[in-house]
């Protein structure tokens, strides 16, 4: 299964994060690691996608006060999440297979 | 116990009004406020306020997105009523302040409406705009109010509607619109999806909501 960019990178936060893969804590781990802030709504589509996609599950918790008594919805890579990030390790391999550790710039 | 500071209230209820699944929308609205109670308590109050207004932008076309890809026969149902209702009514309105004119002309002035109408000074002209766009207002409120799950969705499309049949109007160049610029047309037609979407969202910012949708701690909800 082919993932998008952002897909990839959620679904490494989901995993990475483990009992701690609520979307708040999933948007800031992938703002902190692209350098590029994603808005809440992004990261939630792409998580639903996910969930739509068989790639995670997701369960809510109890209201909490802070946020205004809404359940904040967790998430969890299922099996078929783990082998998609396993597929996209070897593609991501195989494609800097010979490259080095740093790519060379040419000359000016 | 430390006190909380709410998210602002106004954008919150704006982006509840979007029409995006509970679920969906609760968790996107719940991130929200919690990063903007984050940033309170580290930043101040006025910077958070300010990440959360450039947050709900950000949010709105996800919210929508939701909104159309969930989008069901009554959904749709419920949007063409609210709009046929609201531009029936505001067409009934528009129509009896034309013909309360058109009396009040040939009873005070003894001429015709059209007449009347060429005689008035430039600004007379602004004077109509302001009115079409308190009535566009109007209907935007009661497109808002029979919107069910989305009523700015409602609100928008009542002014799309109108100012689609305005601009239509215009180009065929039938009366009145043959004695105005193609330019004031389109102007009245901005004011009409401006008016129109102003009406909805003072709608969503009084609505009360229902009863069947409170939360477990008493927030109400649509």
């Amino acid at each position: 299964m082919t993932l998008g960019t952002l897909e990839l990178t959620v679904l490494l936060a989901v995993a990475r994060l483990r009992a701690e893969a609520y979307g708040l804590a999933v948007r800031r781990d992938v703002s902190a690691r692209t350098g590029r802030e994603h808005s809440v709504g992004a990261v939630y589509t792409t998580l639903y996608r996910l969930e739509e996609k068989g790639l995670v599950t997701s369960s809510t918790s109890d209201p909490i006060p802070v946020r205004g008594g809404r359940a904040r919805r967790q998430f969890a890579v299922t099996a078929a999440g783990q082998r998609a990030l396993q597929d996209a390790q070897r593609v991501a391999a195989s494609v800097w297979a010979g490259v080095g550790p740093t790519v060379t710039p040419e000359p000016a | 116990m430390t006190h909380l500071i709410a998210p602002p209230r106004t954008a919150e209820r704006l982006l509840e009004a979007l029409g995006a699944q509970p679920g969906f929308r609760d968790a996107v609205l719940g991130d929200l406020a919690e990063e903007f109670a984050y940033r309170a308590a580290h930043e101040g109050a006025g910077r958070a306020r300010h990440w959360y207004y450039r947050e709900a932008l950000r949010a709105t076309p996800h919210l929508l997105r939701d909104w159309t890809r969930h989008l069901t026969l009554r959904d749709a149902g419920h949007v063409a009523g609210a709009v046929l209702a609201s531009y029936l009514g505001t067409l009934l309105l528009a129509g009896s302040a034309v013909a309360l004119l058109a009396y009040g002309a040939r009873g005070v002035l003894g001429v015709s409406l059209d007449d009347a109408a060429q005689r008035l000074p430039p600004g007379a002209v602004a004077g109509a705009l302001i009115l079409g766009t308190r009535g566009a207002m109007l209907g935007g409120y009661f497109a808002a109010a029979l919107g069910g799950r989305a009523p700015l969705v409602s609100a928008a499309a009542l002014g799309l509607v109108w100012s689609g049949v305005l601009v239509m109007a215009g180009a065929l160049g039938g009366p009145p619109f043959e004695r105005y610029p193609g330019g004031l047309v389109a102007a009245a037609a901005v004011l009409i999806v401006v008016g129109t979407m102003a009406g909805g969202m003072t709608r969503v910012g009084r609505a009360i909501p229902r009863q069947a949708g409170r939360r477990p701690d008493g927030v109400p909800r649509w």
